[in-house]
């Protein structure tokens, strides 16, 4: 009974620290994926402040351009908005040109340890599921961060 | 013989040589007994809590670690049932038996069996009751409490330090 233990408590420990390293690696995916998140925002802000313009031209129109002479009503052209985001974008992409490579690492490894534990100790119909789950991790990992790099390329070329 | 074991969840099966490797197909997973027809083949069927054991506080620890705080590692289940079986069989070739696992505690006459048996062969099974760990279930419900004061404790500490 005592191997038997041994072996009960090392198919649960192998297959607890499988999810363990399943669930972090979808954490560090979803971090990986955050500065394109935070530009993708930026991109709607953007058209979001092109639609209050269009917006409040249209009341200019409409008033054939008496509203213009409301200094309370001009001062609603003047957003500042915008800038704080892209300014905040900024500051979080510098923050990613060093961790980006990091959380690379972090998910090969964490890939790695999931695969070889899975194989090697796994059996059933969850080893399966777990493979495929750290692959789509580190396959979103490896799209931020050629996204990411190509997009910087793009804005360094401009 | 196949042996379907049907919602088996962490209940491990040991052979003539020790723990079986469970194999997957379209109709579930399986234990492959790979022995002559007319052999008698046992099967133990062995099943624990995770926190009955005796490192249970390393254990717990090190994935409430590892799992930032224990949230990212899977909930330590409620049932706390132990179960140390065996079904006894006479191979055939061919044969498939299906045993279905439910999730009960063996009463105090000793009824309610976790397993039931679909099989057009004679299967014997022993002992096929959980016994429910109490001790198991008043580790859970500690675990519960201490991780969610140190939750709170790492909480206020990160905010004493920011607001300094």
């Amino acid at each position: 009974m005592k191997n038997g233990e041994a072996l009960i408590g090392r198919a649960q420990f192998t297959e607890r620290l499988c999810a363990t390293v399943v669930r972090v690696h979808w954490l560090l995916a979803v971090a990986a994926l955050l500065p394109l998140v935070f530009q993708f925002l930026t991109g709607i802000a953007a058209l979001g402040s092109v639609l209050y313009l269009m917006f409040l031209l249209l009341f200019v129109i409409a008033s054939l351009g008496a509203l213009l002479l409301n200094e309370g009503f001009r001062a609603l052209f003047h957003s500042h908005g915008l800038d704080a985001m892209q300014a905040f974008t900024d500051q979080i992409i510098g923050f990613y040109k060093v961790v980006m490579p990091l959380l690379f690492l972090l998910s090969l490894l964490l890939f790695s340890l999931n695969l070889f534990v899975s194989l090697r100790c796994g059996s059933g119909s969850k080893v399966r599921g777990k493979i495929v789950a750290g692959s789509i991790c580190l396959g979103l990992t490896v799209l931020a961060l050629i996204l990411f790099y190509a997009w910087m390329l793009r804005g360094s070329a401009s | 013989m196949k042996v379907y074991l049907i919602e088996k969840g962490d209940v491990q099966v040991f052979g003539r040589d020790g723990a079986m490797k469970i194999l997957c197909d379209g109709s579930g997973e399986y234990v492959e007994t790979r022995g002559q027809t007319g052999e008698q083949t046992k099967l133990r069927l062995v099943r624990e809590h995770e926190l009955s054991r005796r490192w249970w506080v390393w254990y717990a620890l090190f994935f409430w670690v590892i799992g930032f705080f224990g949230f990212l590692t899977p909930r330590y289940s409620k049932f706390t049932g132990k179960l140390d079986g065996a079904l006894r069989f006479t191979e055939k070739e061919g044969g498939v038996i299906k045993v279905r696992f439910a999730k009960v505690y063996a009463d105090k006459g000793g009824g309610t069996s976790a397993l039931t048996v679909f099989s057009e062969e004679d299967v014997a099974v022993e002992n096929g009751f959980y016994i429910s760990d109490k001790s198991a279930s008043r580790r859970r419900t500690l675990y519960g409490i201490f991780s969610w004061l140190a939750r709170v404790a790492f909480a206020a500490l990160l905010i004493a330090v920011i607001i300094k």
